[in-house]
């Protein structure tokens, strides 16, 4: 396109509690702060009004409320949001057709071919806008630019309500001075290490020897530089497009900090039968078990372990990732567990040698179909009733459809 | 007293008398996750109910809920601010939020069953 204007991001905005002041009329205009469920004391989203007075995403009840001490608290609905999200990712759809959905709230969508159907890409943003609003009661913010980097920092330029876009000719000026953390991918950790170097902004990195680069980051060393000029080259993938799923996994915010082993070990196996269930579902198998372990300071870390073979039956799984936790010591009670399975091979179903495993194997594809027929988790593990009650708080990795957080390249 | 104010004092009687009879009922139902024993509800917070109700509702192509009777007492909705479907197995769940202007009640219709729940109550101070 000539003017370069060929990727649209757009982002909710205030999401969780933009959806929660339109459910609830008496909760609009005042600062409220959506939390996880029931007992969960940590702020998800808030809405403007308390941004404005200090809250911030991430602080616990008591911080947030010392910030501001007019808060209402909501307990956050994921059903309601995960609905929300789906009928705004059709909304997009109607536009195009190549549309990235990159978390519940969030997504990419190719506009290079649209030009002729809809008008000038601002055009495009305005009558995508316009239709969500209309739809959803909800606003949003846009940002148009010639790749994904560039829209993701272009979208977040004139928040809430926005509208903008960044033309390959306004790039260099106002990356110039821009920190380097401000990008899209740029974490804390690198942004460090770039200030140790001496790097503090996008102009800075952009112009930054290629060669030091590499030495200090390896391979994306040249990628980080590109970043810094504004250039970036993954292109749009819709779903059904993207990588070759590399990794299936969930992980659950629990309700409360937990220490107890016993307690930990039901939602390990809990999370395993989720995991095994959609390897099932889409034939695959994984080598190796990962457990993501998150204390209350949010401190992750994750601990692997390599299996004889490739799985997807859900006690092998929960057994290694329970072998895997009985080696930890653990500093403090946990705040998030995840179970994933990575190595994934398709396809690989290696015939049963044992009766026992192949009794089990029937029983696993009876469980997944009356599961899918009654609700989710109708039929389980009678181990895994408890912690059923009390459902954890969606991951920011979640998305509508599909294989969800999936890691990919 | 005039009738026209006569009626509108009758009015208010009666929404008072509901609005009584509502916290009376929603105070049996302290102690639930979301509202602990002993504590006062504040705004934003929703008790949960989950319990069957007879709803009038409106269809045209979609449907809306006019207004709902529980324990005896007649709810009229105001407005309906916002609906989001889930699913129970292979039956969708449509789930309303209706305001009558003061309190929001959440209901939900199982497509499956035909049958309407009270989910939760949020009062508004
Ligand atoms: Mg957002």
């Amino acid at each position: 396109m000539s003017d370069g204007a060929s990727v649209m991001h757009l982002d909710m905005d205030a999401f969780f509690a933009s959806v929660e002041q339109r459910v609830n009329p008496a909760l609009r205009g005042l600062p409220i702060a959506v939390t996880g469920a029931a007992k969960r004391t940590v702020v998800t989203t808030s809405s403007y009004e308390a941004r404005a007075l200090g809250v911030r995403t991430g602080m616990n009840r008591f911080e947030a409320k010392k910030q501001c001490p007019s808060l209402i608290f909501v307990s956050g609905n994921n059903a309601k949001y995960m609905d929300v999200s789906t009928r705004i990712m059709e909304i997009i759809k109607g536009f195009s057709p190549l549309v990235e959905v990159y978390s519940i709230d969030e997504a990419f969508i190719d506009i290079s071919g649209l030009r002729g159907l809809f008008g000038s890409p601002l055009d495009i943003g305005r009558a995508l806008k316009k239709r969500i609003k209309e739809e959803t009661g909800l606003i949003c913010s846009v940002g148009i630019a010639p790749n994904k980097l560039m829209a993701k920092l272009a979208s977040a330029m004139d928040k809430p309500d926005g509208l903008s876009i960044l033309r390959p000719c306004d790039i260099k000026a106002h990356l110039q001075d821009m920190p380097v953390g401000t990008l899209w991918g740029i974490g804390p950790n690198i942004t460090s290490r770039l200030g140790l170097m001496g790097i503090k902004t996008c102009g800075e990195l952009g112009r930054a020897n290629a060669g030091i680069l590499r030495k200090n980051f390896g391979i994306i060393g040249e990628r980080l530089g590109a970043m810094g000029r504004g250039e970036y080259k993954d292109p749009v993938r819709p779903a059904g497009f993207e990588d070759r799923v590399k990794s299936i996994g969930h992980s659950m915010t629990l309700p409360e900090d937990v220490w107890e082993r016993e307690k930990i070990k039901m939602y390990l196996l809990k999370l395993s039968e989720m995991v095994c269930a959609r390897a099932r579902r889409h034939g695959l198998q994984g080598r190796t078990v990962c457990l993501t372990l998150r204390y209350p300071d949010f401190f992750t870390f994750t601990r692997q372990r390599r299996l004889s073979r490739a799985t997807n039956d859900t006690h092998t799984l929960y057994r290694a990732a329970k072998r895997t936790l009985s080696t930890m010591r653990l500093r403090a009670p946990l705040r998030l567990i995840g179970v994933s399975l990575t190595g994934i091979v398709e396809g690989t179903r290696q015939l049963p040698l044992f009766t026992e495993d192949k009794q089990r194997e029937k029983l696993l594809a009876a469980m997944d179909e009356i599961n899918g027929r009654f609700g989710h988790s109708a039929l389980t593990w009678s181990a895994l009733l408890e912690p059923e009650r009390t459902p954890g708080v969606i991951s920011p990795a979640w998305r509508p459809s599909g294989v969800r957080k999936i890691d990919v390249g | 007293m005039s009738l026209i104010k006569k009626r509108k004092c009758k009015k208010e009687n009666q929404r008072v008398n509901r609005d009584i009879s509502l916290l009376n009922c929603l105070e049996a139902y302290e102690g639930t996750a979301d509202c602990p024993p002993n504590k006062k509800m504040t705004l934003g917070e929703t008790t949960i109910i989950r319990e069957p109700i007879e709803v009038i509702a409106f269809f045209d192509g979609s449907m809306r809920p006019l207004r709902f009777r529980w324990k005896g007492a007649v709810y009229k909705v105001q407005e309906i601010t916002f609906s989001w479907t889930t699913m129970s197995g292979a039956a969708s769940i449509l789930h309303f939020s209706a305001y009558d202007g003061t309190t929001l009640y959440e209901l939900s219709y199982n497509k499956a069953t035909l049958r309407w729940t009270l989910e939760g109550v949020a009062l508004h101070e």
